[in-house]
C-alpha cells in the first residue's frame, strides 16, 4: 500500500517536456472525451434531470424546480427505503471491517497453509452477485433450502427467510458481509504487508503482543489503509441492487428496498426519470462526501 | 497455552474458510444432484447421484450458451478500450505537468467519486441520444474509459525514474515511442492488475445491462440467469444452480490463475493525493 | 485546483443542459395517433410486424402467425415472447422497448392497463367490424374507453375460488357449492385446519391484489371504483369486503403465501383447501391435480352472500403502431388472433380463459376436455364490468403497488380498517395528480 505521497517529476525535465507540445494532449484525448461523456456530464444532468419532469414515456421535459426533491423525501416507500438502506448500512460496514481485519490477521497467521487459506477467503469477492444471490435464496428458501433443514435438524419450525419483512432484510445484509469482508480483507493484507518487520521485532521486545498490540501499534499504522477499506464498504453498503434485485425485488412490503433499487423502481416502474433522477442525486451527493471525508481523513494524518 | 491459541487460531480459519466456500460448495452440489432429490427430507451433503441434465437445461433454456458469448465480447471489447484510453492518458498525468494536465487530473479525481450508478438515468438518455441503446456498442461505450484505471496505472508509471525517460528522449524518442517502449513494459505489472479488475467489474456488471439491454440476444451471462430465474421455471434449483456455476466458473478460473496481480493490484488503490 | 473546477463545472452545466435539450423528448414523438391505412395498398414485404405479449398468448399467437404466412408470405413477423409475471411488469417491459426505439405493433395488454396505453401512447382504436361474425361483442366493452374499443379482449377471466372437495368431506365441512358467504368459508376452513392443523385457505397477493379486491367488493354489491375514476372502496361494504385476508390471517386460516404460482401448487398438492385465483388456471391446476383428488371451482363467496358483477380479467390485443401499415396488417392480425381456431388456442389448452368467439365456446363445451372444472370458465356467462376504471392511467402502476401493499399488510395481520383507509387516501392522491 502506497502510503507515501510520490512527488512530481524534477523541474527542468517538466520545462522541456512541456516543449514537445500536442502530443501528449492527443494521447489524454480520448480518455478526457470518455471522462467528460460517461462520467461527468451524467453527473452533472442528473442535478439537472432532477429539476424537470421527465416522462420515461416520451414527451417534453419540464422545469418544475425542486418539487421532485420534495416529492421523494414525502414519500412514505422512499423514506422507508432511505431507512432500510441506512440499516442495511450499519449492518454490513462495521461487521465487514471488523472481519475483514480479523481474516487478515488470520490469514497471516496461518503459516504454510497461508496462500491457500486467502485464496479461499478471497474467493467470495470474485463471485458473480446475481448468481450467488441465486445461491443464496436456494439456501433460505421456505422449502426444502438448507437453512431451514439445519433448523430441522435441532427441532426449529422453518422460517420464511425472504419471505417475511422482519427477516428478508438482514438475509440480503448476510450476503453483503459475506462479499464485503472478503473485499476489505484484501485490502487489509495489503496493507499489513507494508508494515516493516521491525516494528513486530520492537512490539515483541516490549512485551507487547495480541489484542493491545492492535490496538495501540498495528491499527494506527495503518490507519489509511483502514480508511480505504472503510470507503469501499461504505460505497458498495449504500449502493446495494443486485442482491436486493434477485433475491426480494425490494418485497416483502418494501422491506428491502433501498436507495438504488427505488431510483429504478421510480424510473423504471413508474417512468418518472425525473424523480429518480433527484434519488439518485441525493445518493450522488452522499458518495460524494464520503469520498472529500476520505481525502480530508488521510490529508490531515498524511502531512 | 501457546498450543491453545495455535490450535484457536487453526479453529477460526477452519471456520472462516467453510463460511467462505460453503455457498459455493451448495451451488455445485444442487446443480449435480437429481432434480427429484432437490426438496429431500433433512440434510444430503453428497447427492446419492450425479445428474448433469441440470447444466443441459440452463445451457439451452436459460440461453447461457449466447449470454456468454455475448459477456466475453462485452468484457474484451470494454478492455480493449479501456487500455487503449487509459494508458497513455495515465504516463501523460504521471509525466506531464503542465495547467492541461492539472484540469486533467482533477477531472479524474471528481470522477472516481462518482460511480456509474448513480448516473444510470443520464447514461440511459445518453445512449438513446447516441442511439446505441439495446446495442452491444450501448454496454461497451460507457465504460470506454475508467478513471480509477488511469489512477491506477498512473501510480505505476510515477515511480518509473525520469532519468530513464530523459534517457530515452536524447536517444531521440518522442512521447509515443517512449510509452510503448520505455512505459508500458515496465508498467505492465499495474496494467494487468488493472485488466483482471476490469474483466472481474464487467463479467459481473448487472445494473447496466439490466437497463441497456432490451433483446434477449443481447443479454450478458448475469442477466440471462436473472431472467432465468425469474422465468417460471417453477423451484428448477438444479438448472438454476447449474446456471450460476456456469456464470461464477469464468471469473473463478481467471481468478486462480490471475490472484497474484491482481492482489498486488489492488494495493495501490487508495487514493493518498 | 479550486480556481480550475468553477469554469469547468459551468462549461459542464452548459454542455449537459444543450444535452438535455435534445434528450428523449424530442425523439420519436410518443403522443401520435397513427391510423390504420388500408391494408390493400400495402406491401407485406416492405412491413415487419413486431408482436410483444406474455406467456399466455403463446399459442394464439402461434396460429395467427401461421394464418397470416399463408396469407402474405412475405410479411415477417417478429414475436417476442416477454417472460413477464403480471401485467403491469408487461407494461414497465414494453415502455422500456420503445424508450430505446423499439416499439412493438401489436401488444396484449391487460384489460386494467388499457388507459395507461391510451394516455401515454395514443394508439388508434381498433377496427371492431374486422372481427369475425362469431366474436362475442358484449366482450367488447372490457376494452372500451371513453366510447372507443381500443382493445380487443381476447382472454377473460374472472375471480374464482376453487375448492378441494375431498378434504372438505374428511373434515366434514359440507359441500363446495354450500359455500356463499366469509362466514361459510370461515366455518368450513375453520373444521379441514382443526383436521390437518395447518392454515387452509390461500389468496396470493402478489399478481393480481387490485382485481382480486375488486371481485370482493363487486361481489358483494359494493361500488370498488366511482364514475370519475376515484377509488370508493373506502366506505363499510369495500371495507368488510376486503378485510377478508386479515380476518382469515387472525384465525390463522390462510397460509400467507404472496406468489400466485406457489398458492396455486399449494392447492394443487393438497395443503390448501381453498385457493382464490383466476378462472384461467382451471386448466393448468387440472392437469396437475390429475386423480389424486376431487375438487371444484366455485364463485367467489361474499361478505353479505350477494352475487354482483365480477370485474373482466385477462387481457387483449392492442394496436400501438406508429406506422399506418403496419399499423393496418396488425388489425388484420387481430382478426386471426381472435379466430375461431384462434380462441381455441387462447382459452382451450393451457389456460382456461372464457372463450371471446362463440364457435370456439361451443367446440370446447363439446369436446373431451370439457370436465365441470373447466366448463365452469368455458361457459360463464354472465356481466362483466371493466377491470379497474381509475382515472389517471399514468398512474396504473402505482396504483396496482398500493393494492400489493395493501393486501400484503392485510395478509399478515394488519388491521383491517386503517390499512385500507392508508390504501384509499394513497390511491385518491395518486389520481387526483
Amino acid at each position: 500500500m502506497r502510503v507515501n505521497v510520490k512527488r512530481s517529476p524534477g523541474d527542468g525535465t517538466r520545462r522541456s517536456m512541456r516543449r514537445e507540445g500536442l502530443v501528449p494532449m492527443l494521447l489524454m484525448a480520448p480518455a478526457a472525451a470518455g471522462v467528460t461523456l460517461f462520467v461527468l456530464i451524467p453527473a452533472v444532468l442528473s442535478l439537472v434531470a432532477s429539476l424537470f419532469r421527465v416522462p420515461l414515456t416520451g414527451g417534453a421535459w419540464t422545469f418544475v424546480g425542486l418539487d421532485n426533491f420534495g416529492r421523494v423525501l414525502d414519500d412514505p416507500a422512499v423514506r422507508q427505503a432511505i431507512g432500510n438502506t441506512i440499516v442495511y448500512s450499519a449492518i454490513t460496514i462495521v461487521p465487514s471491517l471488523v472481519l475483514g481485519l480479523g481474516l487478515a490477521l488470520l490469514t497471516n497467521a496461518a503459516g504454510r497453509g497461508r496462500p491457500l487459506v486467502r485464496t479461499a477467503l478471497l474467493l467470495p469477492m470474485t463471485a458473480n452477485l446475481v448468481a450467488i444471490s441465486v445461491v443464496y435464496a436456494w439456501m433460505f428458501s421456505h422449502p426444502g433450502g438448507f437453512v431451514n433443514q439445519v433448523l430441522a435438524v435441532v427441532g426449529v419450525a422453518p422460517v420464511n427467510w425472504l419471505g417475511e419483512p422482519g427477516t428478508a432484510l438482514y438475509v440480503v445484509a448476510l450476503v453483503g458481509v459475506w462479499r464485503t469482508a472478503s473485499l476489505t480483507m484484501l485490502v487489509f493484507v495489503a496493507g499489513l504487508a507494508t508494515l516493516p518487520a521491525t516494528i513486530d521485532e520492537a512490539a515483541r521486545a516490549e512485551g507487547i503482543r495480541g489484542l493491545r498490540k492492535l490496538v495501540l501499534i498495528t491499527l494506527p499504522m495503518i490507519r489509511p489503509t483502514a480508511v480505504f477499506a472503510a470507503v469501499l464498504a461504505i460505497l458498495n453498503s449504500v449502493q446495494v441492487f443486485d442482491t436486493v434485485s434477485v433475491m426480494t425485488g425490494g418485497g416483502p412490503l418494501g422491506s428491502t428496498e433501498t436507495v438504488l433499487t427505488m431510483t429504478w423502481r421510480i424510473g423504471f416502474g413508474y417512468f418518472d426519470l425525473g424523480t429518480a433522477s433527484a434519488l439518485a442525486f441525493l445518493l450522488l451527493v452522499v458518495l460524494i462526501a464520503v469520498g472529500v471525508l476520505q481525502r480530508r481523513t488521510l490529508s490531515g494524518w498524511g502531512r | 497455552m501457546r498450543i491453545l491459541s495455535r490450535a484457536a487460531v487453526i479453529v477460526a480459519i477452519c471456520g472462516a474458510v467453510a463460511v467462505s466456500l460453503f455457498p459455493f460448495y451448495w451451488m455445485v452440489r444442487t446443480s449435480v444432484a437429481p432434480a427429484d432429490e432437490t426438496f429431500s427430507q433433512g440434510i444430503s451433503w453428497v447427492p446419492t447421484r450425479i445428474d448433469l441434465s441440470g447444466y443441459g437445461r440452463a445451457w439451452t433454456s436459460g440461453e447461457l450458451g449466447r449470454a456468454m458469448v455475448v459477456g466475453l465480447v462485452q468484457t474484451l471489447g470494454i478492455l480493449a478500450l479501456q487500455l487503449v484510453t487509459c494508458v497513455p492518458a495515465a504516463y501523460v498525468l504521471a509525466k506531464v505537468r503542465n495547467r492541461a494536465t492539472g484540469v486533467a487530473l482533477t477531472m479524474v479525481l471528481v470522477g472516481l467519486l462518482v460511480p456509474s450508478q448513480v448516473t444510470l438515468i443520464p447514461l440511459f438518455v445518453g445512449v438513446n441520444v447516441l442511439g446505441i441503446a439495446d446495442s452491444i456498442s450501448g454496454l461497451i461505450l460507457p465504460f470506454c474509459t475508467s478513471t480509477f484505471g488511469i489512477y491506477l496505472i498512473r501510480q505505476q508509471i510515477m515511480s518509473i525514474p525520469d532519468a530513464l525517460l530523459d534517457a530515452a528522449r536524447a536517444d531521440g524518442l518522442g512521447h509515443v515511442r517512449r510509452l510503448t517502449s520505455v512505459v508500458i513494459p515496465i508498467a505492465a505489472p499495474g496494467i494487468a492488475a488493472f485488466s483482471v479488475f476490469s474483466v472481474f467489474a464487467h463479467w459481473n456488471e448487472y445494473l447496466w445491462p439490466l437497463l441497456a439491454v432490451r433483446s434477449a440476444e443481447l443479454r450478458t451471462p448475469p442477466l440471462a440467469l436473472a431472467a432465468f430465474q425469474q422465468a417460471d421455471v417453477g423451484y428448477d434449483y438444479p438448472a438454476l444452480t447449474a446456471g450460476a456455476v456456469i456464470v461464477t466458473a469464468p471469473i473463478v478460473v481467471l481468478f486462480l490463475l490471475a490472484q497474484r496481480q491482481f492482489v498486488h493490484g489492488m494495493s495501490g488503490t487508495e487514493i493518498t493525493e | 485546483m479550486r480556481r480550475r473546477l468553477l469554469p469547468a463545472l459551468s462549461a459542464l452545466t452548459a454542455g449537459s443542459l444543450l444535452l438535455a435539450g435534445c434528450g428523449p423528448g424530442s425523439g420519436p414523438a410518443a403522443t401520435q395517433v397513427t391510423a390504420p391505412t388500408d391494408v390493400a395498398k400495402c406491401d407485406p414485404a416492405k412491413s415487419t410486424l413486431t408482436i410483444s405479449h406474455q406467456p399466455p398468448a403463446a399459442e394464439a399467437v402461434a396460429v395467427a402467425k401461421q394464418r397470416m404466412a399463408a396469407r402474405y408470405p412475405n410479411l415477417k413477423i417478429n414475436v417476442n415472447a416477454l417472460q413477464t409475471k403480471t401485467y403491469d411488469e408487461f407494461t414497465r417491459a414494453v415502455v422500456a422497448d420503445i424508450a430505446v426505439g423499439k416499439r412493438p405493433d401489436l401488444i396484449i395488454s391487460g384489460l386494467g392497463q388499457i388507459r395507461f396505453w391510451m394516455e401515454q401512447y395514443k394508439p388508434a382504436p381498433i377496427d371492431a367490424a374486422a372481427l369475425p361474425a362469431t366474436y362475442r361483442k358484449q366482450f367488447l366493452s372490457a376494452g372500451t374507453l371513453d366510447g372507443k374499443v381500443y382493445v380487443a379482449p381476447a382472454q377473460v377471466s374472472v375471480p374464482m375460488m376453487a375448492v378441494n372437495q375431498t378434504l372438505l368431506r374428511k373434515a366434514g365441512a359440507g359441500d363446495a357449492a354450500g359455500i356463499r358467504t366469509y362466514d361459510d368459508l370461515i366455518a368450513a376452513a375453520r373444521k379441514v385446519t382443526a383436521m390437518t392443523r395447518r392454515p387452509s385457505v390461500t389468496v396470493a397477493t402478489y399478481n393480481i391484489p387490485d382485481w382480486l379486491s375488486q371481485g370482493f367488493v363487486q361481489g358483494a354489491g359494493g361500488t370498488f371504483v366511482t364514475g370519475d375514476g376515484r377509488p370508493a372502496f373506502g366506505d363499510k361494504l369495500g371495507g368488510d369486503a376486503i378485510s377478508l385476508w386479515s380476518r382469515l390471517k387472525r384465525e390463522d386460516l390462510e397460509l400467507g403465501i404472496v406468489m400466485d404460482a406457489d398458492s396455486q401448487a399449494a392447492f394443487a398438492g393438497g395443503t390448501a383447501a381453498f385457493l382464490m385465483t383466476s378462472s384461467a388456471s382451471i386448466a393448468g391446476l387440472q392437469k396437475s391435480i390429475g386423480d389424486s383428488f376431487e375438487w371444484m371451482p366455485v364463485d367467489l363467496p361474499t361478505v353479505n352472500g350477494q352475487r354482483g358483477p365480477m370485474p373482466a380479467g385477462g387481457n387483449g390485443w392492442l394496436v400501438l403502431s406508429d406506422d399506418p401499415c403496419r399499423a393496418a396488417f396488425a388489425n388484420t392480425m387481430i382478426g386471426d388472433l381472435l379466430s375461431t381456431d384462434g380462441v381455441m388456442a387462447a382459452s382451450g389448452t393451457s389456460y382456461s380463459y372464457i372463450p371471446v368467439d362463440s364457435a370456439a365456446a361451443e367446440r370446447l363445451l363439446a369436446s373431451d376436455a370439457a370436465t365441470p372444472q373447466t366448463k365452469y370458465a368455458w361457459g360463464y356467462d354472465r356481466e362483466l364490468t371493466p377491470w379497474g376504471g381509475w382515472r389517471r392511467g399514468e398512474v396504473t402502476g402505482q396504483i396496482v403497488d398500493a393494492f400489493r401493499t395493501m393486501a400484503q399488510r392485510l395478509q399478515s395481520g394488519a388491521d383491517a380498517g386503517p390499512t385500507i383507509q392508508t390504501a384509499v387516501r394513497a390511491i385518491d392522491s395518486l389520481v387526483s395528480g
